[in-house]
């Protein structure tokens, strides 16, 4: 009897394990779940060894890409234009996972997991209406000056999420140039407090999105392709993925570039950021679609796998007033239909050909 | 012999639970490992109508079960230690197989097809282990 009741306690404890280790996705936070109260975990902060002192002068609205001290002006009120903002520290994942959060990010900052943004088909902006939802959950209005960030350069989750707010309709978004790092170096002060987006109750204030031209979808690229030389898809993918040595992704069997695209170099490699790790001017990005042939005066569309390096030009090109787009669904979307044309090598080379999707072999994938 | 033989489908038992744990943990901490995972999972769903299959499959191995369950019962007395150790992890895997098919689902847990997988192939596994363990007590071996 003994040894039955300790059976049966054992498989109710093991289930209870079992069961609460598991995950339930990610799902974009409903208003309830938005509420005001801050859950602090610690108070421990960075001191900082210098604090700016700067008034900074105000930027134009279309400026993307900011420094840490503009970032730091508007956190001390010193830019009025920007008195309703909030701060993203954009990453995939939830908090949990995502240690450029835990381990010390700007003061005030919210945690902004990019599966919010996207669905998990195509790994797509998601639709006008979700992402309006998801911008009342964090409080955002069209109004709201939007700055966001990534733990550093390379990690393009900020760019992605800035792109979002600018073809919802956010009038004013800013990426701190340089990251988490440029912060530190700057010698600001990190927390640790988690910070909770606060909901709001008001009207986004214009259509979602209110820029549908930001975005081209495969239909529109591949009609394009066909019908217009003026428009250009460019390809912000490393060399190995562009002329179809590697799809460059773990989860993509397929290697190779539409057909028609251009190479407008790699994010991943540094090409688009100087030195000091701000992003580079529309001079590096023309010089790139020169060597194409191409120019910014050409209809633009750049595109990587799913979406993430190719806002990084977007974004540079936006800043100097140039309106380009993305085709969100890149190679990852493009090689999921057997029937479209695809190039593999170096146009103009000897090892350029042209074939179809379903023609590729199917051990590309990125080791 | 058959106790060394529970002990290497218990072995395996465990890395197909650990398995299981690991790429759930790491489809919620890495995003590679998230987009292959849902990948697959998209594409599983496509190709294979997955409620009847995994119905099926848990239906059987409820039936199979049962059957050992009433086979230990009946001999119950003759029952030694490594048959009653099998047939509470017969019982305790297939309890979780019920509870995580019953209460989760692709669309609300990612690595779903890749946790209820290796459950259900480590049920199989133990249900095998269990029926040999029958066998054994009704040729007399002991623990």
């Amino acid at each position: 009897m003994r040894k039955n009741i300790i059976m049966i306690i054992s498989v109710l404890i093991l289930s209870v394990l079992v069961v609460g280790c598991s995950d339930t996705g990610s799902s974009v936070p409903s208003n309830e779940e938005a509420a005001s109260t801050e859950t602090t975990e610690s108070t421990e902060s960075t001191e900082s060894t210098q604090t700016s002192q700067e008034t900074l002068d105000s930027v134009d609205v279309t400026k993307v890409y900011v420094s840490p001290e503009w970032v730091k002006s508007v956190i001390d009120g010193d830019q009025p234009e920007s008195a309703d903002y909030i701060i993203l520290e954009c990453a995939w994942g939830e908090l949990e996972f995502d240690p450029s959060y835990t381990e010390g990010h700007i003061q005030g900052a919210i945690h902004m997991n990019t599966d919010y943004i996207e669905e998990e088909v195509y790994w797509n902006v998601r639709t006008g209406q979700e992402i309006e939802a998801l911008m009342k959950a964090y409080g955002i209005t069209k109004d709201t000056t939007v700055i966001v960030y990534g733990d550093g350069v390379m990690n393009s989750a900020d760019d992605r999420v800035a792109f979002v707010a600018l073809w919802a309709g956010v009038e004013n978004v800013k990426v701190l140039d340089g990251g988490l790092d440029a912060w530190k170096n700057a010698g600001f002060e990190l927390e640790t407090t988690v910070n909770e987006p606060l909901a709001t109750e008001s009207d986004f204030g214009t259509p979602v999105p209110a820029h549908p031209e930001y975005i081209v979808s495969l239909k529109d690229a591949v009609e394009k392709l066909d019908t217009d030389e003026n428009f250009k898809l460019v390809s912000i993918r490393s060399k190995a993925e562009f002329i179809g040595e590697t799809s460059g992704y773990g989860y993509i069997d397929k290697a190779g570039e539409p057909l028609g695209a251009i190479w407008g170099h790699d994010t991943d490699d540094g090409s688009y950021f100087n030195e000091d790790g701000t992003a580079v001017d529309t001079d590096i990005l023309t010089g790139f679609l020169a060597e194409s042939g191409a120019s910014l005066d050409n209809e633009l569309a750049f595109y990587c796998g799913t979406g993430w390096r190719a806002v990084i030009p977007f974004l540079i090109s936006y800043e100097e007033g140039y309106v380009t787009s993305i085709f969100d669904g890149g190679w990852f979307e493009w090689q999921m239909n057997d029937d479209l044309p695809v190039q593999l090598g170096e146009p103009g080379s000897d090892d350029f050909t042209v074939t179809t999707v379903g023609e590729l072999s199917a051990d590309k994938a990125r080791k | 012999m058959l106790k060394k033989l529970s002990i290497f489908f218990w072995v395996i038992e465990g890395l197909l639970g650990l398995g299981a744990y690991g790429l759930d943990y790491f489809t919620r901490a890495k995003m590679g490992m998230a987009r292959y995972v849902i990948l697959r999972s998209n594409q599983f769903e496509k190709a294979f109508d997955v409620e009847v299959i995994q119905n099926v499959v848990l239906t059987l191995l409820i039936l199979v079960l049962v059957v050992q369950l009433a086979f230990y019962i009946r001999h119950k007395k003759r029952a030694n230690k490594l048959l009653k150790l099998n047939m509470s992890l017969a019982i305790l895997i297939m309890a979780v197989c019920l509870l995580i098919s019953s209460r989760y689902h692709f669309q609300i847990m990612r690595s779903y097809y890749f946790v209820i997988g290796p459950l259900l192939l480590a049920s199989i596994v133990q249900l095998v282990n269990t029926g040999i363990s029958s066998v054994g007590i009704l040729k007399d071996e002991n623990l």
